[in-house]
């Protein structure tokens, strides 16, 4: 008896460093060897970036329970999968990529396969107009560092995320966006980046920039897609800086292989009266977990951070929400509605912090969850933190069931149960998604939603 | 036979008798009114004829067109041509006007073994009825009945009833909330579509209505009982004197 529970504890034990090797070996051993034929990897900064960034990783171990901000999110499953550098994986058949991808209409699209940028699949965007940059990301820390110096790092903050750590450690390939004052790209940017392991489980870290200068206008949306094989990690950021007056309209949609795991983290800086819309899409894979940080920081800026996840099987969804109000008259805007079914579970952490100096602030945040039966789980952790007087916040938070005299409203009119319960659901996260500014963005979600409900049985089950 | 024959209907809610008793034979090309004091199952009747959950019958039976309407499900009977204008309709988030009609519709045509209509075709219908019942036609773009008006809920309800083409229809207070303009138009609406196939059972609390759509009989709803039938004449005795007289029966 005492035997076997000292097995038990040593075998804990055991486990634990296991946990914190684990993250070493996979990133030091196969990553590090490489770390030298990075791009940017010759700028002392750059290589300081990722080092720091892989001294937090080592130091840290793989964030646990006892981690605040992944407490309702377990990383064991990731801990315990053997991932490789996804540039190693070779045996990707990349022809059903434009029957998988999610096509935004008009857009300039930018093709990512495990990370890796792939001229072949995206479109020409060398010649966009005067004041507009697009390039790869490993283009431009080779070839002018500097115009990044004051960007990449600035406000993604590894020590305080593990995700950004894993992504500033790793990153390699991947976008920036530079649009001079004043200039309006008309069409939309999308980035897809495209997971394949095929026969081994592989890791990438893409890592967009994206800057807008004063008055600059854009839309960029980010589909994170999945061919199925064995699961990869998708660990990717997005950094984005706002001058004055600038707007951006920032679209994520994750819709991952089942099997496969997605951690991604977006940080954004809004200046002066600038705007930021957003809006994150959760619809599939084992676990996405998509941070959010947005920094108003200037008088009057604005954030709308929406989003909207679906739920079925075993799925694990995680947005974890930070809206920092750091000066006067800024205005935030966040609505997430999730849908859960099976044996599934929902988080959402919202916190909003409004400084002493952020009078006049407007902060609304609302969480919906709708249940489809009774085994989903949802954390919802709201978090106001208010230091100065003069303010307007709300938050708000409702779990629930289908409103029984909505079915029978759409069933006195003829509608047959299972689809009143469709179009219901589909209304529930619509409703959200109608908030989409970008017309074709809003299709483009729209559509997703839709097919991804018409994928699920789990609305042809009658009784709650 | 007649379309509709209600026999000795009781219904209770959470266990208390709302309804006790309601004999009711309703005519193809009929109209019938019913009129009664708040709270005395007005509502109550029109809910277990639609098909609601929650309403226990425990006496008594109704039959549509031969058939035993209280085995049918609340879509079943819609399909048959059974349908509920309700005195409250639901705010329905997300869900554009547009699709919720389509949906409708489509569901009659499969149950008739039609196709699904065209989309210009559904366009076209709903333009010309939206205009005949002077709705906005950017009002169906929006979601089903949100943040719409309490008369234009109601416009909403009869442009419904105008689409689905039921055989039996029950208004529930569909004038009230109504503008002066509006109430004409509506019954201009219900009015068009009386015919010698078609039943309506008007529920209402003013005189006013029965003046537009005139009907051939008019019931008194008192304590869960019909306690009397008559003639537009009724309506209009109503109006002047109340229901005192009534409840005393009642109380008595
Ligand atoms: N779920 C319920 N639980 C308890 N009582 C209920 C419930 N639903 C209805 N009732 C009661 O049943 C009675 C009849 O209600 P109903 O809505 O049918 O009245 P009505 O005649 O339509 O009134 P009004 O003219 O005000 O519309 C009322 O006393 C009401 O309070
Ligand atoms: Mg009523």
């Amino acid at each position: 008896m005492l035997a076997s529970k000292r097995m038990k504890q040593l075998k804990a034990v055991k486990t634990m460093t296991a946990r914190k090797l684990d993250v070493q070996m996979a990133f030091d051993d196969t990553y590090a060897n490489a770390a030298g034929a990075l791009p940017g990897a010759k700028e002392s900064w750059v290589d300081g970036l990722r080092q720091t960034s892989r001294a937090i990783l080592g130091a840290n171990g793989i964030p646990g329970p006892k981690t605040e901000a992944w407490k309702y999110t377990s990383l064991n499953a990731v801990a315990n999968t053997p991932f490789i550098p996804a540039k190693k994986v070779d045996d990707v058949d990349v022809s059903c990529i434009p029957l998988v991808a999610p096509i935004l209409e008009n857009a300039i699209k930018v093709v990512f396969v495990n990370g890796v940028f792939r001229g072949d699949l995206s479109d020409e965007f060398d010649d966009l107009g005067i004041g507009v940059a697009l390039n790869p990301f490993s283009d431009v820390i080779n070839s002018s560092p500097e115009s990044l110096r004051n960007v990449l790092g600035s406000v993604m903050e590894p020590d305080k995320s593990f995700t950004a750590a894993m992504n500033t450690g790793f990153m390699e390939q991947g976008a920036v966006i530079h649009l001079a004052s004043d200039v309006h790209l008309d069409r939309p940017v999308q980035f897809i980046s495209i997971g394949a392991s095929g026969s081994v489980p592989c890791a990438f870290h893409p890592r967009i920039e994206i800057v807008l200068e004063a008055g600059a206008r854009a839309t960029v949306v980010e589909s994170h897609i999945g061919l199925p094989g064995q699961p990869y990690l998708s660990n990717s950021a997005t950094e984005i800086l706002l001058g004055e007056r600038a707007v951006l309209n920032h679209y994520t949609t994750a819709s991952e292989d089942s099997d496969a795991f997605h951690l991604g983290r977006t940080a954004v800086s809004v200046e002066k009266s600038a705007k930021y819309e957003s809006f994150i899409l959760s619809l599939s894979g084992r676990l996405v977990r998509r941070e959010i940080q947005v920094r108003l920081e200037g008088d009057g800026a604005a954030a709308t951070v929406d989003g909207a996840y679906g739920l079925s099987g075993k799925q694990h969804s995680d947005i974890s929400s930070e809206i920092l109000h750091l000066a006067p008259e800024t205005i935030s805007n966040q609505t997430i509605k999730g849908v859960l079914a099976g044996d599934t579970r929902g988080v959402f952490q919202g916190r909003i912090h409004v400084a002493r100096d952020a009078q006049r602030t407007d902060g609304r945040q609302l969480h919906k969850a709708l249940l489809l039966d009774r085994g989903p789980e949802v954390d919802c952790k709201p978090e106001l933190e208010i230091y100065a007087d003069d303010v307007q916040c709300a938050h708000g938070a409702t779990t629930g069931e289908m409103n029984p005299e909505h079915i029978f409203y759409l069933m006195s009119r003829g509608i047959d149960e299972m689809t009143a319960r469709a179009l219901l659901v589909e209304g529930f996260l619509d409703d959200v998604v109608f908030k989409i500014s970008n017309e074709s963005a809003r299709v483009l979600v729209l559509d997703m939603v839709k097919t991804w409900l018409a994928k699920q049985k789990i609305l042809s089950v009658g009784e709650l | 036979m007649s379309l509709i024959e209600i026999n000795d209907l009781h219904v209770s809610v959470d266990g208390k008798e709302i309804l006790k008793g309601i004999d009711l034979a309703m005519n193809g090309g009929e109209v019938h009114a019913i009129m009664g004091p708040n709270g005395t199952g007005k509502s109550t009747l029109s809910y277990v004829l639609a098909g609601r959950d929650g309403y226990e019958v425990t006496q008594g039976t109704v039959l549509f067109d031969g058939k035993n309407l209280l085995e049918m499900e609340a879509d079943e009977r819609a399909r048959a041509g059974v349908f509920l204008a309700f005195q409250y309709p639901m705010e329905i988030p997300g869900v554009a006007t547009s699709t919720f009609l389509k949906a409708a519709l489509n569901a009659k045509r499969r149950e008739q073994g039609l196709d699904e209509i065209d989309a210009m075709e559904f366009l076209n219908l709903i333009k010309s009825k939206t205009k005949d019942l002077e709705i906005p036609y950017e009002m169906i773009k929006r979601p089903l009945n949100v943040g719409f008006s309490g008369g234009e809920k109601k416009r909403a309800e009869v442009l419904q009833m105008s689409l689905l083409d039921p055989r039996f229809a029950v208004l529930d207070e569909t004038d009230s909330g109504l503008d002066i303009d509006a109430l004409k138009v509506v019954s201009g609406g219900v009015n068009a579509l009386r015919n010698p196939d078609r039943t309506f059972l008007l529920i209402t609390h003013y005189q006013r209505l029965l003046s537009y759509i005139v009907p051939d009989y008019v019931h008194v709803l008192v304590g869960g009982r019909i306690v009397e039938s008559g003639d537009k004449s009724l309506a209009e005795l109503l109006e002047a004197e109340g229901y005192a007289r009534f409840e005393e029966n009642e109380a008595a």
